[in-house]
């Protein structure tokens, strides 16, 4: 969308300065509540349905979000956070994310009050216990990266559209698409 | 570490560019006011010299129309610029008279590289430039305007008129709004001829060029 200025007289030379005043003004809070809403309508809502048809789960996904929003004057950054903690505080989002090695799993050291320890899975309703574990790797998917990448000529040009139709509304007829 | 990608790109409009866009703003905004002020200066100039022109003319007529009365009756002979440009372009030099500053406006428009090349306040001076270059040929041909004026209208006439008091309609279709007083101008200009020459100074000149 290209725009074109429409001056007919001086006046309008003179309410086209009033209307980028009121634009100057408004600029960084339409930013980020375009980016926020672009971000979240085009990017994060496909990471959710790539990550839901890749059988994360729902945890996972819900604790995928568009986390801050850094804007400076000539550039913005939006941060796509994801993190799901077990209770033993191991990462899986990032395990997805980034995926895992094959790795064994050790039971703690003993101490006084847990002189025994020992890991603890329930597999088909059966608790099995075990000192030690061999764990496979997890596939790195990279959804969230491959997403990013995918969506964000789309991101970009719907922010340029919004913005320009932004343009038009606070100029008040003396901006036209052409 | 939570999963943290970012997505980054330049803005393509800056708060800056406003403030550079306003700067170009007010810097046309002013550099017009100063051409809107050069023009209204001119116009005035075009009108000032209109009325000028208007009061010569008016000063010409009341001489015109005291010779008028005086070679009443006598052969009627065509006049200077007739015999010049013929009847039709007379009557439009004539238009010139009466509106110089629409005539002129008129040729500034009819001329093509005007409106390209020159902007508004030059157009206005070279009116006035125009105007008065041209004065000294009026001289010769607003004796001439000012009579075939004359003939058609009376001065407190065109004084109504031009006030916008009196709309006045010369038409050759019968008819008005009440159909009792309907009249033909043909009828009435052949039936009562010398009463229009009285009242309005009318001579029939038909046979003439």
């Amino acid at each position: 969308m290209t725009l074109r200025l429409k001056l007919k007289s001086i006046d309008d030379v003179d309410k086209f300065r009033n209307n980028l005043q009121g634009i100057k003004i408004q600029f960084p809070g339409f930013k980020s509540f375009t980016l926020r809403k672009l971000g979240n309508e085009i990017v994060l809502s496909r990471i959710h349905q790539k990550m839901k048809s890749a059988g994360f789960s729902q945890k996972i996904i819900d604790g995928t979000t568009l986390d801050k929003i850094v804007l400076t004057s000539k550039k913005f950054k939006l941060h796509f956070r994801s993190e799901f903690f077990e209770d033993a505080g191991f990462d899986v989002a990032v395990a997805r994310e980034e995926g895992t090695k094959d790795h064994g799993i050790d039971a703690p050291e003993p101490t006084s009050e847990r002189p025994n320890p020992h890991l603890m899975f329930e597999i088909n309703g059966k608790k099995i216990f075990a000192k030690h574990v061999d764990d496979k790797a997890i596939p790195a998917l990279f959804i969230i990266k491959t997403t990013i990448d995918e969506t964000r000529q789309d991101f970009l040009t719907a922010f340029r559209k919004a913005t320009d139709e932004w343009y038009i509304a606070n100029m008040r007829g003396l901006v036209v698409a052409s | 570490m939570p999963v943290d990608e970012p997505l980054d790109a330049s803005l393509d409009s800056q708060v800056s560019d406003f403030k550079e866009l306003d700067k170009k703003a007010k810097e046309a905004s002013k550099s017009l006011k100063e051409k809107q002020k050069e023009i209204k200066k001119a116009q005035k100039e075009v009108e000032r010299k209109d009325t000028k022109f208007k009061k010569k003319i008016d000063r010409i007529a009341e001489k015109d129309r005291v010779k008028a009365v005086k070679n009443f009756g006598k052969e009627k002979k065509s006049t200077i610029l007739e015999d010049l440009l013929g009847p039709r372009t007379a009557k439009n030099i004539f238009n010139m008279g009466t509106n110089p500053v629409g005539f002129l406006t008129g040729i500034a428009k009819a001329i093509p590289f005007l409106g390209g090349v020159f902007a508004a306040a030059d157009i206005a001076k070279f009116i006035v430039e125009e105007l008065e270059k041209i004065d000294s040929f009026f001289k010769r041909f607003q004796d001439e305007a000012d009579r075939r004026a004359d003939l058609v209208r009376s001065r407190l006439e065109q004084a109504n008129i031009s006030s916008g008091l009196v709309q006045k309609i010369i038409t050759t279709a019968s008819g008005g709004a009440d159909p009792r007083t309907a009249y033909n101008t043909f009828q009435i200009f052949r039936e009562n001829e010398a009463e229009l020459e009285g009242n309005f100074s009318i001579s029939n000149n038909s046979g003439v060029n």
